[in-house]
C-alpha cells in the first residue's frame, strides 16, 4: 500500500468510485479552512491516485521489501484464542 | 469541646478515610462520639464504620464484613435504611441475592428503592447464573429472564465463535440494569472477530461504574492501547487470550541482524529456522509473509536457494505480491545484473498479477509495468544488455525467444504504447531512442505521429531532423502540421526563420548564391527577422550572398549594415567568418588573427563573441564556428570583461568553453555567472560540474545535485533534467538529492572557492552532505578513523603514485605511435577510476559528453555469494 493510499484509507485496489468518495469523506474531516496543512497531504494523495497511471505506478513501487523482518509484527494483531468463560470471570470478580 | 476542635476532629477523621486509614478512623471516631454523642458525632461514626465495611468488603473478608454489619445494625437501629443497602450490596456480591431482589416482587415499591436494587445489581452481581436461578424472584421475571441468556451468551462468546443471532440478546432491554452485559459480550465477540475498531467503541458505552466495566483494561489493552495499570487477573486474561509475540520479536531480529552483518550461511539458516518455527507457534498467520520476505533477502544477496528453501521448510507461496517484492529488490539490489532477473520477475508478477485479477491483461497498469522494465534496463549497461540477450540466464525456466521480450526496451515500449497510447509513453520511447540513434529516434517519432497525429513533439523532432538532412521541403511539410496544431508555440513560431536561415546557408554552400538570395528575400518578410539581432544576421548573409555573386556595393552595404547593428566591426566580422564558416565558404572571408588586434580590440573579444553566439544560438545554426584564437583570447580576457556582460552572454561563453575543452573559460563563466545570483544560478552550477576536471567525483555529483534542487526551485526543467543524469547514482532508483538549504551551501561554498581546482587545492569537500559519496581510499578511510585492511594498503600503493612516477611511465612504456598527450590522459582517467571506484569508461564519457558521473562510492556489493 503507497503513502497515497494510506492517506485517504483506500486498499491498492480500490476503484475510481471508492477513492473519490475516500477523498470527499477526508475533506470533510479535514477542510481546508481549518485544517490546510492535512488537506494538502489529502488533495496529493487524491492527486496521485485519481491518475490511472500514477496509480498504477504507485502500485508497482509500493511492494515493501527492505523493512527489518522485526516491522512485520509491528501493529499486527495478536492472534486471540478462546480461553473460555473461567479467567474472564476471575476479572470480573476482582475489583 | 470548642466548635472549632469539634470541626477539626471531624476533618481529620474524613481526611484518614480519604486516605485509606480506615481502622485509625473508625477509632477517633468512636473516641469523639463517646465524648460528644451529638447527630454529627453518630453521623461521623456511621460513615467510618461503613468505610471499613466496604475496606473489608474490598479484600474479600465479606464474612468480617458482614459481622462488623450486623453489630453496627445492632447498635444504630435509627441508620438501619443505609445499613440495608450495604448489607444487600455485600449479599449480592456473595451470590446471596434473595435478600436483595425479594422486594422487587413488591407491588408497592417506591421507585427509589427500585432503582437503588437496580443499582446495586448493575454494580455488584458478578454471578450472572446465580441471579438466574435466584428463587426469590417468579421463573418468568425478566430479569431472570435476561441474566439466563447474558449467562449463556457470555459461556458462548468466550469459548468459541459466534453467530449475531446467539448474541442479539432480545431478552435484555437497554433500560435493563443487566444492559452492560449485553455491551460486553457483543464487544468479546468483536474482539474475536478481528474488528478491533468495533469492539473499542463498544467498550467506551460500557456505564464505568457497572461490573463489566471491570473487563475494559484488560479488553482496551488486547486491542492494543498501551499504559493501562492491569491487575494480575487482566495479566492472565490476556496471556491465554492473545498470543505472546515477544519470542518471534527476538526470533526476527537475530535474523535481521544476521542478514545486516553478512553473517556465514549456517547461521542465517539458523537463525531462518528458528523464525520459522517461532511463526508458525505464535503468528502463523504472518508465516506466509514472512516466507516470502526472507526468500527475496536470501535472493538478493545470493544464498543458496535449495538450502534457504529447507530452512523455510518449503518454498515460499509464488504470488503475484511475491514477485512484485522480488522485482523491487532486485532492481535496486546495485548489482547490474540484477536489473534483468528484475524484469523477468516483473513479468512473472504482470502473468500472476492477471491470474489473481489485481489488473486486466491489458489495462493501463500493464502499460505503466512495461514502461518501468524498459526505464530499469534503460539504466543496465550496454554491454551487459547485449549480453543478457544473447544468452539469457535461465532463473525460472527457459523461455522461447519472443517470450524474452522482457530484455529487449524497444519491445517494451511498443507493448506499453499500444496498450495504452498515451504521449508520455511515447515521449519515454523517443528519449530512450534518442539515446541510441536519430534513426531509431526518426522511426519511433513516426510511429508516434501514426498514431496521435496531434501531438507536437514528434513533429518537431521529425521537422528539425529533416533540416539537418537538408531535406527542407520535407521539413518545412512538417512546420505547416506543426503551425497547425500551434501556431503560437515558442519553437514552432522560431521554426521558419531557422529553417530558412539554415537553407540560406546550404545553398550558400552549394554555391547557388541565387537560391540563398530567395531565401533571404523570404526572411526578410517574416515579422519575427525584425527582432532582437536577427537583422544583424540577415545583414552578414546578404554580404556573403553578394560577395559570391560579385556585387561588391550591395555586399558592403550588408557588411556595414552588419556593423551598425551589432556595434563595431568587431562582431560583425566574427558573425559573418562564423556564417562563411558553417558554409564552408572561407574564401569569401577574411579576418585578422586575434593576435594582430590592438589590445584595446581584444579586451572587446568576450562581450563580440557572445553576441554573435547568442544569434546562432537563437537560429540554431548546427556547427557554429569562431575561429580558435578568439576563443583562446576569450578565456584571457575574460575576466577583465565579465562586468560588462549580462548573464545570458557569460552563460553562452560558459557553454563556449566546455564545448571548446577550455575548462578555464567554462570555470571562470560559472564563477561569474554564480556571483550575479538569481535564477540563472542552477545553470551555472550545471556548468561548473561540467568545467570541472577529472578527480573530483564528489564535487561533481554535489554540483550537479544541487543544480537539479535549485533547477527545480526555480522552475529551470532543461538544467534539472541535465542535472539529474549526472547526480544519477547508477544503482539506485532516484537520483541523489539535497533539500534547497543545501543546494544554498553548495553555491556558498562554491563562491568561497573561486580557482579551478587541481590536486593541490580539490576544493571544498561535501562529505557532510553525501556521506554516501565519501572517498574510499585508504588514505582518506584511515583519516575518518575507518579501519584500512592489508589489500587496502597495497590498492593505495599501487595507485599513489607521484607526478615523477607518471612521467616515468609515460617517457618509457606507451604503445608505440598513442601521443603522449592520449596516454597520460589514460593514466589520469585509471588513476581517477582506482581511487573513486568509477568505470573507466564512465569517467571518459563524462569527460567527453558530460554524461553520468559514475558510481562514486566504489566497486561492487560486497558478500555477493552468486
Amino acid at each position: 500500500m503507497t503513502n497515497a493510499n494510506e492517506i485517504l484509507g483506500v486498499p491498492a485496489n480500490a476503484s475510481d468510485e471508492d477513492i473519490r468518495a475516500a477523498y470527499l469523506s477526508k475533506v470533510k474531516e479535514f477542510p481546508p479552512d481549518r485544517s490546510p496543512a492535512e488537506f494538502e497531504k489529502i488533495r496529493d494523495a487524491y492527486d496521485t491516485l485519481r491518475d490511472p497511471r500514477n496509480r498504477a505506478q504507485a502500485m508497482l513501487l509500493s511492494a515493501g521489501f527492505d523493512a527489518p523482518l522485526v516491522s512485520l509484527i509491528d501493529g499486527h494483531k495478536r492472534r486471540r484464542t478462546y480461553a473460555g468463560p473461567q479467567p474472564w470471570r476471575e476479572v470480573l470478580k476482582r475489583k | 469541646m470548642s466548635k472549632d476542635s469539634i470541626q477539626a476532629v471531624e476533618i481529620t477523621v474524613r481526611k484518614l478515610i480519604a486516605n485509606r486509614k480506615f481502622k485509625t478512623a473508625l477509632d477517633n471516631a468512636k473516641e469523639f462520639h463517646k465524648a460528644q454523642h451529638t447527630t454529627a458525632s453518630e453521623s461521623l461514626l456511621l460513615d467510618a464504620y461503613a468505610a471499613r465495611i466496604q475496606s473489608l468488603v474490598d479484600q474479600d473478608l465479606e464474612p468480617e464484613a458482614k459481622s462488623l454489619l450486623a453489630l453496627v445494625r445492632e447498635r444504630f437501629p435509627a441508620a438501619k435504611e443505609r445499613l440495608d443497602a450495604m448489607r444487600s450490596a455485600i449479599s449480592a456480591r456473595d451470590g446471596d441475592l434473595a435478600g436483595i431482589l425479594q422486594p422487587l416482587n413488591d407491588p408497592e415499591l417506591s421507585s427509589e428503592r427500585r432503582a437503588a436494587i437496580e443499582l446495586t445489581i448493575q454494580t455488584q452481581v458478578t454471578d450472572l447464573a446465580s441471579l438466574a436461578a435466584c428463587n426469590a424472584l417468579p421463573l418468568d421475571h425478566s430479569l431472570r429472564q435476561a441474566a439466563g441468556a447474558l449467562h449463556q451468551a457470555f459461556n458462548a462468546v468466550t469459548s468459541g465463535p459466534v453467530t449475531d443471532e446467539q448474541i442479539a440478546l432480545p431478552e435484555v432491554s437497554h433500560r435493563s440494569p443487566l444492559s452492560p452485559w449485553k455491551l460486553l459480550i457483543r464487544a468479546i465477540a468483536h474482539l474475536h472477530r478481528g474488528e478491533d475498531q468495533a469492539c473499542g467503541e463498544i467498550l467506551a458505552a460500557i456505564k464505568p461504574e457497572s461490573i463489566p466495566s471491570r473487563l475494559v483494561p484488560a479488553m482496551s489493552a488486547m486491542l492494543g492501547v498501551g499504559g493501562i495499570a492491569l491487575k494480575p487477573a487482566d495479566t492472565d486474561l490476556i496471556s491465554r487470550t492473545c498470543a505472546n509475540l515477544q519470542p518471534l520479536h527476538g526470533a526476527l531480529a537475530s535474523l535481521d541482524r544476521a542478514f545486516a552483518e553478512d553473517e556465514h550461511e549456517s547461521v542465517i539458516f539458523k537463525a531462518v529456522r528458528a523464525a520459522v518455527q517461532e511463526c508458525q507457534r505464535s503468528a502463523p498467520e504472518l508465516l506466509r509473509q514472512l516466507k516470502q520476505l526472507v526468500f527475496v533477502r536470501g535472493g538478493v544477496i545470493g544464498l543458496d536457494n535449495e538450502r534457504l528453501m529447507a530452512a523455510l521448510g518449503g518454498a515460499p507461496r509464488q504470488d503475484a505480491a511475491f514477485f512484485r517484492m522480488y522485482a523491487r529488490a532486485m532492481e535496486t539490489s546495485g548489482d547490474p545484473e540484477d536489473l534483468y532477473e528484475a524484469c523477468e520477475l516483473w513479468d512473472a508478477f504482470r502473468q500472476e498479477a492477471v491470474k489473481e485479477t489485481w489488473f486486466r491483461p491489458n489495462g493501463v497498469e500493464v502499460a505503466t509495468l512495461y514502461l518501468h522494465m524498459a526505464e530499469i534496463l534503460r539504466r543496465a549497461p550496454d554491454d551487459l544488455l547485449t549480453e543478457f540477450q544473447r544468452f539469457p540466464k535461465v532463473s525460472r525456466e527457459p523461455l522461447a525467444k519472443d517470450d524474452r521480450y522482457f530484455l529487449f526496451p524497444e519491445k517494451l515500449y511498443q507493448r506499453a504504447c499500444a496498450i495504452d497510447p498515451h504521449r508520455e509513453a511515447f515521449s519515454q520511447w523517443k528519449q530512450w531512442a534518442v539515446e541510441r540513434s536519430a534513426k531509431e529516434a526518426e522511426k519511433v517519432c513516426r510511429e508516434w505521429h501514426r498514431i496521435r497525429p496531434d501531438d507536437l513533439e514528434p513533429i518537431l523532432y521529425l521537422m528539425e531532423r529533416a533540416a539537418k538532412r537538408n531535406a527542407f521541403p520535407s521539413a518545412l511539410s512538417y512546420l505547416n502540421k506543426a503551425e497547425r496544431i500551434d501556431a503560437v508555440h515558442s519553437v514552432v513560431r522560431a521554426a521558419r526563420l531557422r529553417l530558412l536561415a539554415a537553407g540560406a546557408i546550404r545553398h550558400l554552400q552549394q554555391k547557388k548564391p541565387h537560391l540563398a538570395a530567395e531565401k533571404l528575400v523570404m526572411m526578410a518578410r517574416l515579422p519575427q527577422s525584425q527582432q532582437a539581432d536577427r537583422p544583424a544576421f540577415l545583414a552578414a548573409l546578404r554580404h556573403l550572398v553578394f560577395v559570391g555573386t560579385g556585387h561588391e556595393s550591395v555586399a558592403e552595404e550588408g557588411r556595414l549594415e552588419a556593423e551598425t547593428l551589432l556595434e563595431g566591426s568587431l562582431a560583425a566580422g566574427l558573425l559573418i567568418s562564423g556564417i562563411a564558416a558553417v558554409s564552408k565558404r572561407f574564401e569569401l572571408v577574411k579576418l585578422s588573427p586575434a593576435e594582430a588586434l590592438t589590445h584595446q580590440q581584444r579586451t572587446l573579444i568576450p562581450k563580440s563573441m557572445a553576441r554573435v553566439m547568442a544569434i546562432a544560438d537563437d537560429l540554431d545554426i548546427a556547427k557554429f564556428q569562431l575561429p580558435s584564437s578568439y576563443i583562446a583570447e576569450t578565456e584571457e580576457q575574460f575576466p577583465g570583461a565579465r562586468d560588462s556582460l549580462d548573464v545570458q552572454q557569460i552563460a553562452l561563453l560558459g557553454e563556449l568553453g566546455v564545448a571548446c575543452e577550455r575548462p578555464k573559460l567554462a570555470w571562470a563563466a560559472s564563477g561569474a555567472g554564480l556571483e550575479r545570483g538569481g535564477p540563472t544560478e542552477a545553470r551555472f552550477l550545471l556548468l561548473r560540474a561540467q568545467a570541472l576536471p577529472p578527480g573530483h567525483g564528489p564535487r561533481y555529483v554535489a554540483l550537479a545535485a544541487a543544480a537539479a534542487e535549485l533547477g527545480r526551485f526555480h522552475r529551470d526543467m532543461d538544467v534539472v533534467d541535465q542535472a539529474l543524469r549526472i547526480a544519477r547514482h547508477p544503482f539506485q532508483d532516484r537520483p541523489i538529492s539535497l533539500t534547497i538549504d543545501q543546494a544554498r551551501e553548495v553555491v556558498r561554498r562554491e563562491l568561497a572557492s573561486p580557482a579551478f581546482p587541481d590536486t593541490r587545492n580539490p576544493g571544498p569537500s561535501y562529505s557532510d552532505l553525501f556521506p554516501q559519496l565519501l572517498c574510499q581510499c585508504p588514505g582518506c578511510r584511515r583519516n575518518r578513523g575507518e579501519t584500512v585492511g592489508l589489500f587496502d594498503e597495497e590498492d593505495e600503493d599501487d595507485f599513489d603514485m607521484s607526478d615523477e612516477e607518471m612521467e616515468d611511465i609515460l617517457d618509457e612504456g606507451i604503445p608505440e605511435g598513442m601521443p603522449p598527450e592520449l596516454a597520460r590522459a589514460f593514466l589520469d582517467i585509471m588513476k581517477e577510476s582506482a581511487i573513486t571506484g568509477q568505470r573507466p569508461e564512465e569517467i571518459m564519457a563524462r569527460i567527453l559528453g558530460g554524461g553520468p558521473g559514475g558510481r562514486p562510492d566504489g566497486g561492487g556489493k560486497k558478500g555477493r555469494r552468486k
